[in-house]
């Protein structure tokens, strides 16, 4: 969980601390591509532990049959 | 995979409502390209509000029932609020940081989310200070149903009494709806994704300390 609040707030600074040139359009691109790479980093490794978890519990219902 | 399917489309959703914050929604007047925290900032702070309640809600299930499960479910909620009320105090005070030129001016949002903050960190001192399972789980109970009679008040009423900095609220005195339909439809379609990864993130965590409690009941 720890991971996730700070890719999450690592997405939020980047957008709010974006350097301020006229190439603003081209920043907002920049922003837009860490804040997915942040969302999907975050939604592969919940993926990730629901599975192992899945396999945990298996494991400790086949042990207890 | 086909029990999994709600979790592949929150990851579809969500990549959807980022990409329309981004490139979809046009930016609101004064606030330029910062307009796009609140796709990210109000979905928290509705979230935090939400698992608090959640939990407000099992600890009276567990005052009925005595279930132990009912107390796991209230303390993950609250848990998990206490994250997403961090993240919407942060990115609150980022915002404010651009908008106000200061990360922290009292205003009174701050300054009730931060007694928020502060109420529900007593409440796990409380849970960590008591070692029976069962006496832990009486008192967090009682503590998490006082605890929540207070957040409607610091989140919706105390805003409302003092002038504030902070921007009208989507449900304002007049009840109306004052944002423009492609920014309402993005912001509506995030506070669903966010409601769904808290879910989420509750399903796992209460697994979690499910078979914490198998464990420890086999050694």
């Amino acid at each position: 969980m720890g991971n996730s609040v700070s890719l999450y707030l690592l997405s939020v600074l980047g957008l709010l601390f974006q350097p301020e040139t006229k190439e603003v359009g081209q920043n907002i691109y920049v922003v837009l591509a860490v804040t997915l790479i942040v969302w999907l980093g975050v939604f592969f490794f919940l993926l990730y532990l629901d599975r192992q978890l899945k396999q945990v519990k298996d494991k400790i219902d086949w042990e207890n049959e | 995979m086909r029990r999994d399917w709600w979790k592949w489309f929150l990851g579809i959703w969500m990549t959807l409502m980022i990409l329309g914050a981004f490139l979809y929604t046009p930016v609101a007047k004064g606030l330029g390209e910062t307009t796009r925290v609140l796709y990210f900032h109000v979905p928290a702070a509705w979230v935090a509000t939400l698992s608090f309640l959640i939990s407000a809600v099992y600890s009276i299930r567990y005052l009925q029932k005595q279930q132990i499960q009912y107390d796991v479910w209230a303390a993950s909620s609250a848990q998990i609020g206490f994250i997403f009320t961090i993240l919407a105090t942060v990115t609150g005070s980022i915002w404010a940081k651009e908008i106000w030129h200061s990360y922290w001016n009292w205003d009174p949002r701050e300054t009730s989310i931060f007694v928020l903050l502060l109420i529900y960190a007593a409440y796990f001192a409380l849970r960590s200070a008591i070692e029976d399972t069962n006496q832990k789980a009486r008192l967090a109970a009682v503590y998490s149903i006082l605890a929540f009679v207070t957040v409607p008040f610091l989140v919706f009423v105390i805003p409302r009494i003092y002038d504030s900095l902070h921007p009208d609220p989507l449900i304002n005195p007049e009840v109306k709806i004052k944002m423009d339909p492609r920014m309402l439809r993005v912001f509506l379609g995030s506070l669903f994704g966010f409601t769904l990864l808290f879910y989420w993130m509750l399903r796992i965590k209460t697994d979690i300390e499910f078979l914490k409690l198998k464990l420890t009941k086999r050694m």
